[in-house]
């Protein structure tokens, strides 16, 4: 019963999108989408819209992240789709960044989001609507 | 002076009692009305104008129509303004079809307060009895459409009158059910689960249980327009293309329609089945409704499929856990869920739902029995493997009563079912007790 060769999709658990995190703006060829960013890693984002995505082609992806000092501002990173589940309700699409030529000072700028909103996710049960 | 008719165009928020619709600005079939033309007799008539049109078209029988033209206020001048007193509709209330069924959240006062009668243990036998029922029930109605029957309206009651029944009981054994999913029987047990989902949350905002039942009919109706799509798309593996999805839209319209058509209807399912994904920023379908004009069973059963749709996955991926799928509620409060009902979904699900495969901090992997209605954080969780991954002995932890120094047994994720070779299918199957892994004689013990 016991499958140790079982492991996880996600190697990282993504946080949650706060308030001050902005709709994503992914780009391709030949069109522009917005769509709610749901939850976030450095190495990926969880998005989610009523529109259908194309599944094939070049994507750049472009987002913010707010706090009171400052705005972390993220512009046409290349990405590719590894993840879609596309509903009557909405899709969902799982994105990877691609972090193999990206410039060091975008890939902080990734590291900082996440930790912002690593400290900014409610301890007690991730909505902020539950007390331990 | 001989009566003239004719038809004047009129915004639906100067309509008043007594005028004599004939018209509007989109074809009927597109609306809830049965009548192609009718004389508004009360104010949930004008509601359900407000809630479908932006204007329409009166029939006028007077030699000048003109007068309507003018401005309503400056005729309303003087005596005859004080006695004819148009009744506005409220605009924060869901219209409705029907007139004598309201559909509106408990008022504070009239909250009903629920608590499990029976152990979930107890509970989960009768309950997978009634789940498989309902669900070859449910294939018996969808399959019953696709020949052309009507939509058995009994047989749903029946369905539904079992599993409110159940729920009333205890609220964790059907949730426990809903968890599993099986990709080849997709329609049949997402409606069922929708309808147990929408009545868990109803039992959680306090209805009564005759709304209680309403809720959960719509929740099992709710795709019913389904049945009228054509098997090769609705069962298509893989994606769909832009007209297949076009198309599996129409379910919402199909399903009024279905709905409409059998004598002994039920106004709040038809709202539910035609309004289900409109949204509260208006870009839903089929009418992009505005918030306040979404019916409110519609909202509430609308949380639920989300939920169960994102959490299934009808073909293309893995399911995804709970947590996911609250997450996009979360986000989506307020744009697509209305907010307020959003957030009690959040609360009514919990982040450790019954049946939830998770993985403690400690390492161990255990499955979640209850909720704990006063911690969420905090479940019963029976524990199957140490922290190794390695099957252990069974024993069942209630976290809420762990010392808070113990972190390690406190819930770090959720996984999703068959994780670790952990598959719920197979404790449902045995009931939930506790199995002795001792080399000896094998043993199990009911939980207590």
């Amino acid at each position: 019963m016991t499958d140790t060769n079982y492991s996880e999709q996600r190697s990282q658990p993504r946080h949650l999108c706060n308030d001050q995190f902005s709709n994503s703006t992914l780009e391709t060829d030949d069109a522009t989408y917005q769509l709610q960013s749901i939850n976030f890693h450095h190495q990926g984002i969880g998005l989610f819209g009523p529109e259908r995505l194309p599944t094939t082609g070049n994507y750049a992806i472009s987002f913010s992240c707010q706090d009171e000092d400052s705005t972390l501002q993220i512009e046409q990173l290349a990405c590719i789709l590894i993840y879609s589940n596309e509903t009557e309700v909405g899709n969902q699409y799982g994105v990877r960044f691609n972090l193999d030529h990206i410039d060091q000072e975008a890939l902080s700028k990734l590291l900082d989001i996440e930790k912002r909103l690593k400290n900014s996710e409610d301890s007690n049960g991730r909505y902020g609507l539950f007390q331990n | 002076m001989a009566d003239i008719k004719g038809e004047l165009k009129i915004s639906v928020g100067r309509l008043e009692l007594g005028m004599h619709v004939i018209r509007l600005d989109r074809p009927w079939e597109e609306t809830d009305f049965l009548m192609q033309g009718f004389v508004i007799h009360n104010s949930d008539t004008i509601e359900a104008l407000a809630r479908q049109c932006e204007f329409v078209f009166i029939e006028t029988t007077t030699h000048d129509t003109t007068e309507y033209k003018t401005d309503r206020r400056k005729q309303k001048q003087g005596l005859f303004a004080r006695t004819s007193k148009r009744k506005t509709p409220t605009p924060n209330r869901a219209p409705t079809l029907s007139t004598e069924d309201p559909q509106s959240p408990p008022p504070e006062s009239r909250k009903v307060t629920y608590t499990n009668k029976i152990s979930t243990e107890a509970e989960l036998p009768r309950a997978r009895d009634s789940y498989s029922s309902a669900k070859t029930s449910v294939k018996n109605i969808m399959d019953g459409i696709r020949i052309g029957r009507a939509v058995d309206m009994n047989g749903a009651r029946e369905v539904v009158d079992d599993i409110v029944e159940g729920l009333l009981r205890n609220k964790d054994a059907l949730a426990w059910l809903t968890k599993i999913k099986n990709k080849d029987e997709y329609t049949a047990e997402h409606s069922l689960n929708v309808s147990i989902l929408s009545a868990t949350f109803a039992r959680h905002l306090g209805h009564s249980e005759i709304d209680i039942k309403k809720i959960a009919l719509g929740g099992l109706l709710h795709d019913v327009g389904k049945a009228s799509i054509p098997d090769e798309i609705l069962n298509k593996e893989g994606r769909f293309n832009d007209e297949e999805y076009e198309i599996m839209k129409r379910h919402t319209v199909l399903g009024r329609n279905l709905l409409m058509s059998v004598p002994n209807k039920d106004y709040s399912s038809i709202d539910i089945a035609h309004c289900h994904h409109e949204r509260v920023d208006g870009r839903g379908y089929p009418r992009q409704l505005k918030a306040h004009q979404i019916p409110y069973f519609a909202k509430v059963v609308g949380l639920a499929d989300a939920y169960d749709a994102i959490t299934s996955s009808r073909c293309y991926d893995n399911a995804r856990a709970s947590m996911e799928a609250l997450d996009i509620i979360y986000k989506c409060k307020g744009v697509q869920f209305d907010e307020k009902l959003a957030l009690e979904f959040i609360k009514c699900i919990g982040i450790y739902p019954p049946g939830s495969i998770v993985e403690l901090k400690g390492g161990e992997v255990g499955i979640v029995i209850n909720s704990n209605d006063k911690n969420k954080l905090k479940p019963k969780v029976l524990l199957v493997l140490d922290n190794n991954k390695k099957l252990t002995q069974e024993k069942v932890v209630d976290l809420s009563k762990t010392l808070p120094e113990k972190t390690g047994l406190d819930i770090k994720r959720e996984l999703t079912n068959g994780s670790f070779g952990i598959y719920l299918e197979e404790y449902i199957q045995r009931g939930l007790t506790i199995k002795r892994t001792t080399p000896s004689a094998p043993q199990q013990k009911t939980l207590q």
